[in-house]
């Protein structure tokens, strides 16, 4: 059970991650297994990212969206311990890093959406569909003929 | 009315579906259409960005970045896709969905909003929960097309939300260039056509060939494609001891197909996979051949048993080499089945309904998804 001093670090041996345009797309490199989580969810793994207390991360997202502090903590709460089932993040034992500069509240608050983790399980099933041929050479660059393609081997045939 | 269209594989690729995509396009713009292709490099060093005719394609590394499983490309890769729908600004974009790329269109959804059409031109994994790719792309598509009724309600069971927006859009193709010859019976010369890989059953051909032969010693196998399971199969036959009777044409270009065709008393496509239509029978009864295919996916629909050829069991080699030999003994049997299956093509598989039903859907979703763009 997480407490509310806790805090997750990425699994880095593990996983690869990144952040882009708000949404976090994040790969568990041992299963291949694809996720990603958006708007709420993106800010949520920045600041996981930085190392910050799951109390620390409730009250900035508090702060930045329309929902209330202990809504907040819950549903992070809920993310928090999917993460670690996923094996995307581990509890961090390690020395807490030095406190955080504290977020300015904005103005207005953004409209709040739970945050949530998307997984993609097929994606290892998907890239075996129709893998490619292998042995294909380089076929020389030429322009197309007016009735059809010219060029390399076909890699299905619908 | 710019359409983004989304395929894997495109020019110089010349597979079946390579081909299609790329008469579509030329055929689609005279209907006033503007394309865009986004697709991948495939296993050949091309370049980034490229034009078909007058048609801009855009090659991604998506599946490399999927498969390798590298953050970095995955970024770069979707920075330019977001860049190319930002100026590109499509008023559609439609995804042949065979492959994750999708996940890349999904992920950049809202750089320029659009109505999107999935259609599916593969066997889907047997998965579609809300927590898999398949599943929410096919509940993020406003509409879903598939290019055989199997292929349909194999989606429709994985994702029953899709039901009142999805409907079959068969494959269609342009009328043969060449004219049809007979069938030749001196020698009777049946034809395997396609990728040589383990999927297309073309050992279960080799076997069925065997059997044939002790009955009719005359019988030949012609087996066109390349690909990795050749040698297997060249094994094979010198070990059935019908290596003579057996001849590899190697690959084969598509213009040359329909003439190869005609060299053919039937063609047979003994597929062990879900053939999702099985372009191959298709070109084959454009050729007047009737066609011995397995009861997987939707070929059943496109050789439809006892009426333009016959259907069996997959796996089954003794069943396959029984459906030869009927055609090869009932020659008139198997020109009845052949013409017939001639008529059809003609009618239901024609590119100009192939078209029109692109052509209705593609106003139907530009003009009623209503998609606010970003302000």
């Amino acid at each position: 059970m997480l407490a509310p001093r806790d805090r997750l670090r990425v699994n880095e041996e593990d996983v690869a991650a990144k952040v882009m345009d708000g949404e976090a797309i994040i790969i568990n490199l041992t299963n291949g297994l694809y996720y990603s989580m958006d708007n709420v969810g993106g800010v949520i793994w920045s600041l996981i990212e930085e190392r910050r207390s799951l109390e620390d991360i409730a009250a900035s997202i508090a702060g930045l969206y329309d929902v209330s502090p202990a809504q907040a903590q819950a549903d992070l709460c809920r993310l928090a311990q999917e993460l670690l089932e996923e094996k995307l993040v581990l509890v961090d034992e390690g020395a807490a890093p030095a406190p955080a500069s504290v977020d300015a509240a904005p103005r207005d608050r953004r409209p709040y959406e739970a945050p949530r983790l998307q997984t993609y399980r097929d994606m290892a099933d998907l890239l075996a569909l129709d893998p490619p041929m292998p042995g294909l050479k380089d076929v020389p660059w030429r322009e197309p003929p007016p009735t059809s393609a010219g060029g390399a081997d076909k890699p299905e045939d619908g | 009315m710019r359409v983004l269209f989304w395929t894997e594989l495109f020019w110089p690729y010349v597979g079946g579906v390579e081909v299609l995509s790329a008469q579509f396009i030329r055929l689609m713009r005279e209907r006033r259409y503007e394309f865009a292709v986004v697709t991948s490099h495939g296993s050949l060093k091309l370049p980034d960005e490229d034009r078909y005719e007058d048609t801009p394609v855009h090659r991604f590394p998506f599946l490399k970045a999927l498969s390798e499983k590298d953050i970095g490309q995955i970024a770069a890769a979707r920075r330019r896709l977001v860049r190319l729908k930002e100026a590109f600004a499509p008023d559609l974009v439609h995804v042949q969905f065979t492959d994750p790329s999708i996940l890349f269109h999904m992920q950049t959804a809202d750089a320029h909003p659009a109505p999107c059409l999935v259609s599916i031109r593969v066997g889907l994994p047997d998965r579609g929960g809300p927590d898999t790719l398949v599943g929410r792309a096919l509940r993020s598509a406003d509409w879903v097309t598939a290019n055989s009724a199997a292929m349909l309600a194999h989606a429709r069971r994985l994702v029953p939300e899709i039901t009142s927006r999805s409907c079959v859009i068969y494959n269609g193709l342009p009328g043969p260039s060449v004219a049809l010859a007979p069938l030749p019976t001196d020698p009777p010369v049946v034809l395997c056509l396609g990728r040589i890989v383990r999927d297309k059953g073309f050992d279960l051909a080799v076997e069925a060939l065997a059997a044939v032969a002790r009955r009719i010693p005359a019988a030949r196998l012609l087996i066109a494609g390349d690909g990795p399971e050749r040698p297997a199969l060249e094994r094979q036959a010198q070990e059935l001891g019908i290596a003579d009777a057996v001849r590899f044409a190697g690959w084969v270009s598509p213009e040359a197909v329909p003439a190869l065709i005609n060299e053919a008393a039937l063609v047979v496509m003994p597929s062990r996979w879900e053939e999702a239509f099985g372009l191959v029978a298709l070109q084959a009864a454009q050729m007047g051949r009737p066609v011995v295919a397995t009861r997987v996916g939707g070929l059943p629909e496109v050789v439809l048993h006892g009426e333009t050829g016959l259907v069996v069991g997959k796996e089954d080699g003794a069943a396959l080499a029984e459906a030869i030999l009927f055609l090869l003994e009932h020659p008139d049997e198997a020109a009845r089945l052949g013409e017939a299956a001639r008529r059809r093509a003609a009618d239901a598989f024609s590119m100009e309904r192939y078209l029109d039903q692109h052509d209705a859907l593609y106003r139907r979703l530009i003009k009623e998804v209503a998609h606010v763009g970003p302000a």
